[in-house]
């Protein structure tokens, strides 16, 4: 179970790197924009490893909150930076 | 948003299977239903309550006789070789009675609680966790026999289990009260509760009016009231007051655990404006506006934008799901008489953050699907949904019906 | 979904960067051309490895963080109150020794009349002991009181039990030096020194180890043998004049803690002072073997808190504990004391935890007996004197050390629910914010604490039993703890692997 936890944050570490570094060349961001994405990613892997550890040691809310909050959290941060910040920008017309 | 509104398909009809085959789904719907009625009664027969039994249980090494001659709660034990008498009384809660056994000694004052015992609840485990982190219990220990016990005068509620504190006080008191008259010898000189509808049922109340006239009015003060009532329905319905429906309600009110109207006003105004709205106005108004996970989900769905479709076969699958999720919990409830037993739902751990085992897995990935997915919870897990609206369809087919008939006869 | 949000942010399309323009499909339909490509693999090499190093800084940053920052203004004593502790007005001597119940019966007379109760503190053990099981409550089961008795059985045997009662001299806490090797073993430096006495502590069952100049001010002065009901002095009756005092931390398990105040909780207690007291004495024949003059001790000849800090172990709490970075109060302390001095001392040091006890609280509100000082008691309970329920009265305050600034709590309250409660009770240590499974996010949080504002720590110690941590009297915690033993054989949980231990 745990491998499987690294593992798969390291699939997901390395989507989050590989997809930022595609986007930065599709588009061009403000600092602020990058720092959001960033963050959103960081802030969902940190809450999958937090609920790994939790339920690990036996302390299934603390993994429930800790995916809430942090990984909840950080999708929120991506989801809307990338509709009101990133997706105007590839779509300048709108739609 | 009103495309969601109605969440579960509209033919209205049960997907009858056309083949000539052998009606398998029938004869599993009937061996369902029987198993079900079952263990219903075998759990009210078995769970006749033992209260001699409890009680020595929860005090082993004590010989306690019995000093009165009821057979019905309150009763009043000695226990052999002390001062002391242990009382046993009844209260409601929220998920059904509870029984408290009281431990008390003569003091120079009149008398005094040594203890307090929990002998048997059918509380939702997250709403007692809260009591228990609360230290809500422990207030008991020193209290004297005349006091009053009264919730948020001189006991301190907890807030998130406002229900299942006054359940567990009106115990206390019944025990205490009756031992401190025929035991002691006291006067009644403490107060009575007094029906007292406060600031919360208000509250509740507005919400149900303000649900009832946005959904008739256009204007803008439908608009308004429509953003009231979803704010309303999160803090104070769910963070607040935490009295989302879940299936142990349903379960609860079939089994006959109905709390009075003086002790719990809150339960009867959503129950009764739940009910109400369907049975007068034809309209699920709890599931549409009131649900406090529903508004949960429905800003999910604001925040991201993305609406994933669940493909119509799935869809009607869906029902088959809830409704053998459902079965299963209901027969857990049945068979233990214990309506909080089988409740799978994470609203009631989400808003007070207490729970136990299996929701805490639950939680995390219903709200990750509502981002997603439109009313992901309801449309393909939430059994009070599907009973609300089966309820809702009832109603429209009992009016076709009468309308049929009228015509046909005139 | 976007219309109304197009305005907010004009794109630069006039003028794009160099590098951007041959990005994006081209005529092959390849994603990417050749050029965009290398920009590609080039911006996620650097972007992967600057988060990589991201990643290991920030590693690095709680493991420093983790040794905490030493400080200088540990002890704060006035001078005016202080002055040393006679060992008969600490608790757990004074209740189990008759002679000093018949010198001081005013004590337990006040004690009945102000908290209302009808408690004998010279029966109390017995009585606490004598309480039957119910096999039908979990945590209080013949399962749990067997645990007990089992964890306190080699001290029993060894006939040391009292050393928790702060007996001096027991057998394993030995005062005969004749065992003392002549050949004095001659270490290289300082250093050298202080890393072998550890790395002995490590291999006999330390977690933690750390080396104190002896201190007087920590010792109890005049000491007293309970059993002989006699007075000893540091002077006339200790073997040697102490110059270090090497101090231990012996680990609790978590599981059986966290059921506290069950009795199962005291399994691991009364575990814990058998394994600290064969530490001590381990380390004594350790000591006794380089040719030094050495004496163990548990509870007995000094106060460990304090000493535990001096030697930078930890810090003091609210609940009157030693809390430990790593595994705050889940331990338990024992010392050695020798005349050894050419080692390397540790200093006190700080990791923000009194600190965070000011906005804490926990453990407060998880005491049964309600024996520590809540967070709206008087300064949040911190100060040089007690200030607890009826501390001014005169006489009440007797098993306090006056004078030092620390968190005083009420230990004849805490004792009598021992009473009650048929054990020792814990739930202190099983609320504590500080007390953490050692999994890698508690260990995060531990070294980030120091570095938060001290006006989120309120909330931060909220959120520990928001997040499901720290709660006590919880009987499915007795049931769960008795669940812990599955699959321990190839421990695939790989518990203990962080390394807040000192330095392994």
């Amino acid at each position: 179970m745990e491998l499987m936890q690294w593992f798969f944050m390291g699939v997901l570490f390395t989507i989050g790197v590989f997809g930022l570094s595609y986007l930065s060349l599709k588009v061009k961001l403000k600092w602020y924009t990058w720092a959001c994405l960033i963050t959103g990613i960081i802030a969902i892997l940190f809450g999958i490893g937090w609920a790994g550890g939790s339920f690990l040691e036996g302390v299934a809310q603390s993994g429930a909150m800790g995916l809430i909050i942090f990984s909840g959290g950080g999708l929120i941060l991506l989801l809307l930076t990338w509709r009101y910040l990133v997706a105007p920008e590839l779509e300048p017309e709108g739609s | 948003m009103t495309d969601l509104i109605n969440i579960n398909p509209p033919s209205g009809e049960l997907p009858v299977e056309d083949s000539k085959d052998f009606p398998w789904r029938r004869v599993i719907e009937g061996i369902a239903w029987v198993l079900l009625v079952g263990a219903f009664i075998v759990g009210q027969i078995a769970s006749k309550p033992d209260y001699d039994n409890m009680l020595r249980q929860a005090m082993p090494g004590k010989v306690l006789i019995l000093s009165d001659t009821n057979d019905s709660l309150p009763v009043v034990y000695r226990v052999e070789g002390s001062e002391d008498v242990v009382i046993m009384a009844e209260g409601e809660a929220y998920g059904g009675p509870l029984v408290v056994g009281v431990r008390a000694r003569r003091s120079e004052d009149g008398g005094r609680l040594a203890e307090v015992l929990m002998l048997s609840h059918k509380e939702t485990p997250a709403f007692m966790q809260r009591l228990l982190r609360g230290h809500f219990f422990r207030q008991f220990g020193g209290k004297n026999v005349s006091d009053d016990f009264i919730v948020d005068e001189d006991i301190d509620s907890v807030s998130g289990a406002t229900v299942s504190a006054k359940g567990f006080t009106t115990a206390v008191r019944n025990a205490v009260h009756l031992g401190a008259v025929n035991h002691l010898g006291l006067d009644r000189t403490w107060q009575q509760p007094s029906w007292s509808p406060g600031v919360n049922e208000g509250v509740l109340l507005v919400l149900f009016i303000l649900a009832f006239t946005a959904g008739y009015r256009k204007d803008k003060f439908a608009k308004i009231a429509k953003y009231i009532v979803m704010i309303g329905a999160l803090v104070f319905i769910g963070f607040y007051a935490n009295i989302s429906l879940s299936l142990s309600n349903i379960a609860g009110i079939f089994m006959g655990y109905i709390p009075s109207p003086v002790e719990h006003p809150m339960w009867w105004i959503m129950i009764l404006g739940v009910l109400g709205s369907i049975a007068f106005l034809g309209r699920n108004i709890y599931c549409q506006q009131l649900c406090p996970f529903m508004v949960v989900q429905d800003l999910a769905q604001k925040i991201s934008g993305v609406k994933l479709r669940i493909d119509s076969r799935f869809q009607k699958k869906a029902r088959t799901l809830i409704f053998s999720l459902s079965w299963v919990a209901l027969m857990l409830i049945f068979l233990s008489a214990h309506p909080a037993m089988g409740s799978y739902e994470p609203f009631a751990m989400m808003f007070s953050l207490e729970g136990l085992g299996i929701q805490w897995y639950i939680l995390p990935a219903a709200l990750l699907g509502s981002f997603f997915v439109p009313r992901f919870w309801c449309r393909l897990f939430c059994p009070v949904g599907l009973y609300l609206n089966e309820v809702v369809r009832l109603r429209r087919r009992v009016r076709m019906w009468f309308a049929k008939n009228n015509s046909g006869g005139g | 979904m976007s219309q109304d949000q197009e305005t907010k942010i004009v794109t630069d399309e006039s003028v794009p960067p160099p590098e951007h323009h041959e990005a994006g499909l081209n005529d092959n339909g390849t994603i990417l051309d050749d050029r965009g490509r290398r920009t590609f693999l080039k911006r996620a090499a650097l972007g992967g490895g600057g988060a990589l190093l991201a990643g290991a800084g920030s590693y690095a940053f709680v493991k420093s963080e983790l040794k905490g920052e030493p400080v200088s203004d540990y002890p704060m004593i006035d001078e005016a109150i202080f002055k040393p502790k006679d060992q008969r007005d600490t608790i757990l001597t004074f209740i189990h020794n008759e002679a000093l119940g018949k010198k001081h019966p005013e004590r337990n007379i006040q004690y009945n009349k102000l908290q209302n109760k009808n408690f004998n503190m010279h029966t109390g053990f017995a009585d606490m002991y004598g309480l039957p099981w119910d096999n039908s409550k979990p945590g209080y089961t013949q399962l749990d009181r067997a645990l007990q008795q089992a964890g306190w059985e080699p001290l029993v045997v060894a006939g040391s039990r009292y050393v928790a009662n702060l007996q001096p001299d027991t057998p394993l806490h030995a005062w005969d030096q004749s065992a003392v090797v002549d050949e004095q073993f001659q270490f290289e430096s300082e250093k050298h020194a202080g890393d072998a006495i550890k790395s002995a502590a490590r291999v006999f069952g330390a977690v933690k180890c750390g080396i104190a100049r002896r201190d007087k001010r920590w010792d109890y002065d005049p000491l007293y043998d309970l059993e002989n009901s006699k007075e000893l002095s540091w002077e006339k009756d200790f073997p040697f004049v102490p110059k270090t005092v090497i101090v231990m931390l012996v680990p609790m398990d978590y599981d059986a803690m966290a059921t506290a105040p069950a009795w199962t909780a005291d399994g691991t207690a009364a575990d814990g002072y058998t394994k600290s007291s064969v530490l001590a004495n381990q380390m004594t024949k350790f000591l006794h073997g380089l040719g030094y003059q050495a004496v163990g001790a548990g509870n007995d000849l000094g106060s460990s808190v304090p000493y535990a800090i001096m030697a930078g172990l930890g810090e003091g709490g609210r609940n009157g504990a030693l809390l430990s970075p790593g595994i705050g109060p889940r331990h338990r302390i024992c010392k050695v004391y020798t005349d050894f001095e050419f080692v390397e001392y540790d200093q006190p040091h700080t990791w923000g935890i009194t600190d965070f006890c000011l906005s804490c609280g926990k453990c407060a509100d998880a005491c049964p007996p309600g024996a520590i000082p809540k967070m709206e008691s008087e300064n949040g309970g911190y100060g040089f004197e007690p200030n607890y329920e009826f501390s001014d009265e005169p006489g009440y305050t007797w098993n306090n050390h006056h004078g030092i600034k620390k968190f005083y709590s009420d230990a004849k309250k805490c004792y009598n629910f021992w009473v009650e409660n048929g054990s020792a009770c814990g739930a202190c240590i099983a609320s504590c914010t500080f007390n953490e499974p050692d999994m890698w996010h508690h260990v995060f949080i531990m070294g980030i604490t120091p570095k938060t504002p001290g006006f989120l720590h309120a909330w931060m110690a909220e959120l520990h039993p928001k997040f499901g941590y720290g709660s006590t009297g919880d009987p499915k915690k007795a049931e769960k703890f008795w669940k812990t033993g599955e699959g321990m054989r190839t421990n695939t949980e790989m518990k203990n692997n962080i390394g807040t231990s000192n330095k392994s």
